[in-house]
């Protein structure tokens, strides 16, 4: 009895502490996380910001990119519409002996 | 006693009345004082999804989407109604009075003032820092080629609830697979309005709208719009319409009609513009249709490329006396000589031996009568009257491509079929859609039926090539390269009768004729310069299938 008594006191009381030590460590991280959302509001508006920029960005790409602007600055570099197409094929590998078509 | 049964009955009372108070405020108004703590708990707003792109085959963005905003008031936060809306009244560009009359309404909690506000002028609103004005994100069209291919592409309007909604082109016929599933978020918030991590988190993510890549080559589209203004202009017509398709797998890789109009800025014209007449306008075909009779007729053994009639005169049927369209009789000719000289009464012959049966036969075979199933929201069909209500007169003009009501697209496909081998396709638009997670479900390439063999394809095409080497149009063909092409110049049918003066003058081809890159179908509505398709539309042709020679390195015979 008494040898039973040695281990079961001090087990109750250790394992209270440990409960105890758990309720402390769960109130000390959910009371610091809950501090933690108004860093998360403000990465989210940092996010907001980098995707609207990246859209405008995209947007000024596809216009730079667009037929229309193209034409314009292939003019303002000097290009010049097509006036005439020269194909060039390939050379014959044999030559031709005179005389023979 | 009766002291005291008065206090009791006192407390009593005041039991009874604390009793109906409670019941007021936990029953009664629970529903109310529920919402409004979980107003001050918990934020919840609505995740909108992205609507999709369209982008053209080398993914190319022809339509994206540019964030603006909605701008609303919330009239119970606002200090000066007089000065808030002369102040926002200015930079929104809306009627003072309007906007004071929206915010004097003290019920209301949220009144919008404008959807699709600009960067720039939220910009502006917020300098201001008036209290009971809020912003909200929203997505507007952004078109980088402008109101390039406005008929293919449609615009995005608003439905009766105020949603964006697709009408018209791919828009409307994509707008489901577009504009996605909205998502909503509802998170619990502290005091000062950030999300508590602990808290309550509802989330339901946006479905964005799936991206459209389509055959449509920019380039291309480019090309043809800006031929055809100039030969709309040059020809003195009043409207026109060019198509060009992959004979192969039905991919519509260009497509131009004017007017049209901008896109982004639609209200701005005319809402009979708005409809693509490349699918939702019908013409009489005119001496283009005589390629398809003559295939038929070949096809049946009716006829072969060899075979000879007499055109010595005009052709009598019934009452009516069918004439060339020039009044010139050669005698003896082939059937490859009718269509270099687009013989009306050549082809009559041709009807004839083919009979009315088999002529409707192929014609319902070749898709006319019926929607050709294009992936666009205007496309519609003139319906073709029942045989038993077929004369022989109907029989006879059929035959040359008049009395018979037609669509671009659906002359173009016919066409494509001899093309291609002879298989009927099924148009497209879009290639493929994509999802934001990388996922693509491309379009199935679909083969309607065989129309005619490979063989009789093959001969037609020779035929088609002869008619451009040799036919009225001849001296605009690009020299080194085999078209296979016919004109056509039909006239206009008004009020039952066909006006002397107008024609719809066009024509089709596809080349190279030996391996078909394009199939292409020129339209021009009442050229003033000349009426003959061979003069108008013919060149046209030509001068676009030169650029498109060169825009697909496809080098002169010879070379």
């Amino acid at each position: 009895m008494n040898r039973f008594a040695y281990i079961v006191k001090p087990a109750f009381f250790v394992s209270c502490f440990f409960v105890f030590f758990l309720v402390v460590i769960e109130i000390v991280a959910a009371n610091s996380m809950v501090t933690l959302g108004k860093e998360v509001k403000s990465i989210n508006d940092k996010l907001d910001v980098v995707l609207y920029e990246n859209e405008a960005l995209e947007k000024k790409i596809a216009s730079a990119s667009s037929i229309a602007s193209i034409e314009v600055r292939a003019r303002e570099f000097g290009f010049a519409e097509r006036i005439k197409t020269v194909h060039i094929g390939q050379q014959s590998l044999t030559a031709k002996l005179p005389g023979i078509r | 006693m009766s002291r005291i049964s008065t206090v009791f009955l006192f407390f009593c009372f005041i039991f009874v009345l604390v009793l109906s108070r409670l019941y007021y405020w936990q029953i009664v108004a629970r529903d109310a004082l529920q919402a409004e703590a979980d107003s001050q708990h918990y934020f919840k707003f609505s995740l909108p999804a992205v609507r999709g792109e369209i982008r053209s085959w080398d993914a190319t963005p022809l339509v994206m989407n540019d964030q603006v905003y909605l701008v609303y008031a919330e009239p119970k936060n606002i200090e000066n109604l007089g000065f808030f809306a002369k102040s926002i009244s200015e930079i929104l560009s809306v009627d003072m009075a309007t906007l004071l009359t929206k915010i004097s309404d003290n019920k209301t909690l949220w009144v919008p003032l404008k959807h699709k506000v600009g960067e720039d002028i939220v910009s502006k609103l917020k300098t201001l820092k008036m209290k009971g004005l809020g912003y909200e994100r929203e997505s507007h069209r952004y078109y980088p080629e402008s109101s390039m291919s406005a008929h293919i592409l449609g615009f995005v309007g608003s439905d009766e609830n105020g949603n964006d909604k697709g009408y018209f082109g791919l828009e409307g016929y994509y707008n489901r697979e577009l504009r996605g599933k909205n998502g909503s978020l509802l998170q619990e918030k502290d005091v000062r309005g950030a999300p508590i991590l602990v808290g309550d988190v509802t989330r339901i993510d946006p479905e964005n709208g799936r991206t459209l890549v389509l055959y449509l080559d920019r380039i291309v589209q480019h090309i043809i719009e800006k031929k055809l203004l100039d030969g709309i202009e040059k020809y003195g017509a009043k409207e026109g319409s060019i198509v060009i398709m992959d004979p192969k797998i039905g991919g519509i890789i260009a497509s131009a009609s004017f007017p049209s109009y901008d896109p982004s800025n639609y209200t701005a014209f005319d809402k009979g513009v708005y409809k693509n007449p490349v699918v939702g306008s019908s013409y009489e075909p005119g001496s283009t249709f005589k390629s398809l009779v003559m295939a038929a007729g070949i096809e049946e053994g009716a006829v072969t490329p060899m075979t000879t009639m007499d055109e010595s005169g005009p052709v009598r049927v019934g009452e009516y006396a069918i004439r060339t369209w020039n009044n010139e009789y050669h005698g003896k000719i082939t059937m490859t000589q009718i269509l270099e000289r687009s013989s009306n009464v050549g082809m009559v012959y041709v009807g004839e031996k083919l009979g009315k049966d088999k002529l409707l036969q192929y014609i319902h075979d070749f898709g006319f009568g019926q929607a050709t199933g294009v992936d666009l929201e205007d496309e519609s069909s003139p319906e073709l009257r029942e045989s038993s209500k077929w004369g022989d007169i109907d029989l006879a003009t059929a035959s040359f491509g008049q009395g018979i009501a037609v669509t671009p697209l659906q002359m173009v496909r016919a066409v494509a079929a001899l093309a291609n081998g002879g298989m009927l396709m099924e148009p497209h638009v879009v290639r493929e859609m994509r999802d934001l997670r990388g996922n693509v479900f491309p379009v199935p390439v679909n083969k309607i039926r065989r129309v005619v063999s490979e063989r009789t394809a093959k001969q037609v095409t020779e035929m088609l090539v002869s008619s451009v080497d040799n036919g009225e149009a001849k001296w605009a063909k690009p020299k080194g390269y085999r078209i296979a092409g016919k004109t056509g110049t039909a006239q206009i049918p008004v009020a039952g009768h066909y006006d002397a003066t107008k024609t719809i003058a066009s024509f089709v081809g596809y080349a190279p004729a030996d391996d078909p890159k394009f199939v292409m179908l020129v339209l021009l509505s009442e050229p003033s310069s000349s009426q003959w398709g061979s003069e108008t539309a013919a060149p046209l042709f030509f001068s676009i299938a030169k650029e498109l020679f060169l825009h697909y390195n496809i080098a002169p015979i010879g070379f």
